[in-house]
């Protein structure tokens, strides 16, 4: 009897994880992933003055291919490599030319079709799984605190996020219980047979459904989910 | 004092045969479990904790758990199969009277004694002439008729009571209402052992998949662990574990009637 009730055990949990992995990894894969945003390199005009053997100056532009400063870290940028077993990270060495407003002149080292980062959601590393996404409040305030600046709205975005994470987390566990009392009432004595599947599955079913509006700073996502020995060093609370 | 050197001797010996699912489990929970070249473990007990191993196959290769539930559908769907082919052939070996019938029950075994080896190629010409191939059917078809599962029945209906028979005779002459309705709740505990058997052989089967299948889809997680290809040793070693808690599961469930099908059957 108790090896049979443990034999129930083992099998729901067992089930129900490999259901929920099965139906959920590509989504919980997709979560771990860093968000960036690119930019093709544009060819802009920057001004040059000729001045001509007579002493006389005019004033032209010449054309020249340039990215966002953001983009560049000591001569070193990020281009999207897309494979067939998704996009990754190649780290680039460039030459850099003058500077016009936000933009930089590239001289060497980029192709004008070339994907290149200018922002992202957690510090990136040279040939990782990446996502393209668009702008968005989490990538602002990640660029924000990386070059030590205060962004009052995306922090403001992310404070009110989490307090609707929290909002839909109690209504998440009011609506389980009331689906656990309902069980128990309909099904009587067999509750407990069909009981801990369903919450679980029913509980991740309304989650996926709300994952759309679930915040997760890319901040708190450390580089590999469960990595114990890393976990301390690469998570990282969002200052409320 | 020799009860104890008895028993101690008995324990080291079962530690001995467990060693190797120990080592993998917990290697499984690991860092840095083997050498740079993914051939040796590092030491008997790993160092560190992680889920690393779990991590990568469930998450970065969720892929991996379409083959686990390949594996589930062969297993189940040849095992089901099985037993419904089995049983009534099992019937007819025990309890018919035809020509031939022992000249037969001895091919039957004849068959079951050979390595799996040697059916490998007739019938990948059999299935290649029926266009089979690449598909779930090149799995299930040939092991749906196996005969071990014949064999375990026949013996254990050879060792039932005839007077049963001959009473139900008595209130019918219909051969399947005999079988299904007096027969077969008799066999349930030789059943559910050979249900445990059978699942067991094919849950593990990789030569089959290896020849008959060719897109990676189709496979079961057993092939792919086998051969390992675009997984990590920790990624194996976990999937080694998930892999092996199906048959732990069937077996806390089924214990007792595994012991008392074989107890009945006489082997």
């Amino acid at each position: 009897m108790k090896t049979k009730k443990a034999a129930n055990g083992i099998l729901t949990v067992f089930l129900t994880v490999m259901i929920l992995f099965t139906l959920f990894g590509d989504a919980l894969y997709r979560l771990t992933l860093p968000k960036v945003v690119t930019e093709r390199l544009i060819r802009t005009a920057f001004p040059v003055t000729v001045t001509g053997m007579d002493g006389t100056t005019i004033k032209t532009q010449r054309i020249a291919y340039a990215i966002l400063q953001e983009a560049l870290n000591e001569n070193e940028v990020y281009v999207l490599k897309e494979t067939e077993e998704g996009t990754f990270l190649e780290k680039r060495q460039v030459k850099t030319g003058e500077i016009l407003d936000e933009w930089i002149e590239v001289t060497d080292g980029l192709s004008g079709k070339a994907n290149v980062v200018i922002g992202s959601d957690r510090e990136l590393k040279d040939g990782s799984p990446v996502i393209a996404t668009e702008w968005n409040e989490q990538i602002a305030v990640h660029m924000a605190r990386e070059r030590g600046e205060n962004n009052p709205e995306a922090s403001s975005y992310i404070r009110k996020g989490l307090q609707r994470n929290v909002v839909y987390l109690v209504l998440v566990t009011i609506a389980t219980v009331f689906f656990a009392l309902l069980c128990k009432k309909v099904m009587r004595k067999r509750w407990k047979l069909f009981y801990m599947p369903f919450i679980i599955l029913w509980c991740v079913l309304v989650c996926f459904f709300l994952k759309e509006h679930i915040l997760i700073p890319g901040e708190w996502i450390p580089d590999k989910l469960i990595d114990w020995n890393g976990w301390i060093e690469n998570r990282k609370m969002f200052p409320l | 004092m020799k009860k104890v050197l008895v028993k101690s001797i008995l324990v080291l010996c079962a530690l001995l045969f467990l060693l190797p699912i120990l080592l993998t489990v917990l290697h499984s929970f690991g860092v840095q479990s083997v050498d740079a070249e993914g051939l040796r473990l590092t030491g008997l007990l790993p160092s560190g904790f992680s889920l690393i191993g779990y991590y990568d196959l469930l998450i970065e290769h969720f892929y991996v758990l379409r083959n686990f539930w390949n594996s589930v559908f062969y297993a189940g769907s040849i095992t089901c199969l099985n037993i419904v082919v089995s049983v009534p052939a099992a019937y007819a070996f025990s309890q018919a009277r035809f020509k031939g019938k022992e000249l037969l029950f001895f091919f039957y075994i004849m068959l079951m004694m050979m390595p799996l080896q040697v059916t490998l190629l007739p019938n990948y010409i059999g299935l290649r002439n029926m266009k089979l191939l690449d598909t779930p059917f090149a799995i299930v078809l040939p092991s749906v008729f196996a005969p071990f599962s014949v064999f375990l029945l026949t013996q254990y209906m050879k060792g039932m009571e005839q007077s049963y028979v001959e009473a139900a005779l008595l209130e019918t002459k219909s051969v399947f209402r005999i079988m299904l309705q007096m027969i077969v709740p008799q066999l349930r505990t030789c059943i559910l052992a050979v249900f445990v058997f059978v699942f067991a052989e094919y849950w593990n089967m990789v030569e089959q998949a290896d020849i008959y299948l060719k897109r990676e889809t189709l496979k079961p997680l057993s092939g792919l662990l086998a051969v390992g290809e675009g997984l990590t040793t920790s990624e194996v070693l976990a999937g080694s574990v998930i892999f092996m808690i199906p048959i732990v599961i069937l077996y806390l469930y089924f214990h007792d009637s595994l012991e008392v099908g074989l107890e009945s059957m006489k082997l």
